[in-house]
């Protein structure tokens, strides 16, 4: 196995993954997707609310904003595997007020910046997410409860949008039939063709998403999209919460803790299987 | 009404880009170059912004 990065930012990362089946990538895919956690708002206590929206509607906005969090400092448990039973605790809840009121003449945006954390290191991810607009005479109180969730229960805990992988593409040209047509350029959506002086090239093989259009249009049948399926092209964002690489680090772990505990339970059944 | 603070398809957040994206428009910039320069790649993303109205503006004075 190995692993070669073509771009890494704060928030996005894309890489070859090479001597691995489509399967493989896929489980790390569907655990970074389901499994992965991450911290949301998840109960809202509403004090005081004359905006113009509903509760409801503010609350599930609020659930939304991507919480910034440190997975390992911050040590929170799964609220439902608490010592306190569910009911929240400073243990497995992250608590967040908002006040915010207008006098009879102004107006203003309420910002996710408004959003006061009572645990360092947690804020939402950005300073300039519009809540809810207040108009003269308005007022919106709120208190809210911020735990750790998994993606499988609701898709605000995903912590990566995006997610997607694909057989390494290798998109060629047989210089002997092309006629310099130009079609390919127009066709291929993501770029892959150039012209370069008075031939065309092929510019960004790794833009190639096997789609096959650009065969359609090549009359002498010059192209050939080949594929490696021994190779996967990886890429997905994160939504702030964890880095790129924190969650593909996690999803690693998740799947190993799955494997152990599947060995466990096979070596303990297969040892009661062999007393009686 | 309000813009949606995640795209409805892909997950990503998009509503801190809308504020930077009214003043550019508002400044005669063409919305496909605002959006580039925002770094909202994909269509369902460039979706959500090209095509919200902001309702709630208009429906202030009634609350
Ligand atoms: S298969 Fe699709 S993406 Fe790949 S080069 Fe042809 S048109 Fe472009
Ligand atoms: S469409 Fe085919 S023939 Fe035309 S330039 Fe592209 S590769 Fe060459
Ligand atoms: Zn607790
Ligand atoms: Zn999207």
């Amino acid at each position: 196995m190995d692993i070669e990065l073509i771009e890494l930012f704060p928030n996005s990362i894309k890489f070859i993954l090479s001597d691995v089946t489509l399967a493989f990538a896929n489980a790390i895919r569907r655990t970074a997707l389901a499994e992965v956690p991450s911290l949301t708002i998840e109960d809202v206590y509403v004090l005081k609310n004359t905006s113009p929206l509903f509760d409801e509607f503010i609350a599930h906005r609020l659930g939304l904003i991507p919480l910034k969090f440190d997975i390992d400092a911050l040590e929170l448990n799964f609220r439902d595997e608490c010592d306190c039973g569910g009911i929240g605790c400073n243990l497995c809840t992250v608590t967040l007020t908002l006040s915010k009121e207008t006098d009879a003449q102004t107006s203003i945006v309420v910002y996710s910046s408004d959003l006061i954390s009572t645990q360092a290191g947690v804020e939402p991810i950005s300073s300039v997410i519009p809540i809810v607009k207040l108009g003269p005479n308005q007022a919106l109180e709120l208190e809210c409860m911020a735990q750790l969730g998994k993606g499988k229960e609701h898709a605000k805990w995903q912590p990566v949008s995006a997610m997607g992988y694909q057989a390494f593409p290798i998109p060629t040209i047989d210089k002997e039939k092309c006629t310099n047509c130009l079609a390919c350029i127009d066709a291929c959506y993501r770029g892959v063709y150039q012209k370069t002086g008075d031939k065309v090239q092929i510019a960004n093989p790794l833009n190639c998403t096997l789609c096959d259009y650009c065969l359609e249009v090549c009359e002498p049948n010059a192209i050939t999209i080949g594929k490696d399926s021994t190779k996967v092209l990886f890429s997905f964002e994160t939504n702030g919460g964890l880095d790129p690489s924190t969650t593909l680090t996690k999803s690693g772990e998740l799947i190993l803790a799955k494997i152990d505990e599947f060995k466990k339970t096979l070596e303990s059944t297969l040892a009661e299987e062999k007393e009686s | 009404m309000i813009i949606p603070i995640r795209c409805f398809t892909c997950g990503t957040l998009i509503a801190d880009k809308w504020d930077e994206f009214k003043i550019q428009i508002k400044e005669g910039e063409i919305p496909e170059k605002t959006l580039d320069k925002l770094n909202v790649k994909r269509w369902c993303c460039r979706r959500m912004l090209v095509s919200h109205i902001d309702l709630i503006e208009d429906f202030l004075p009634f609350t």
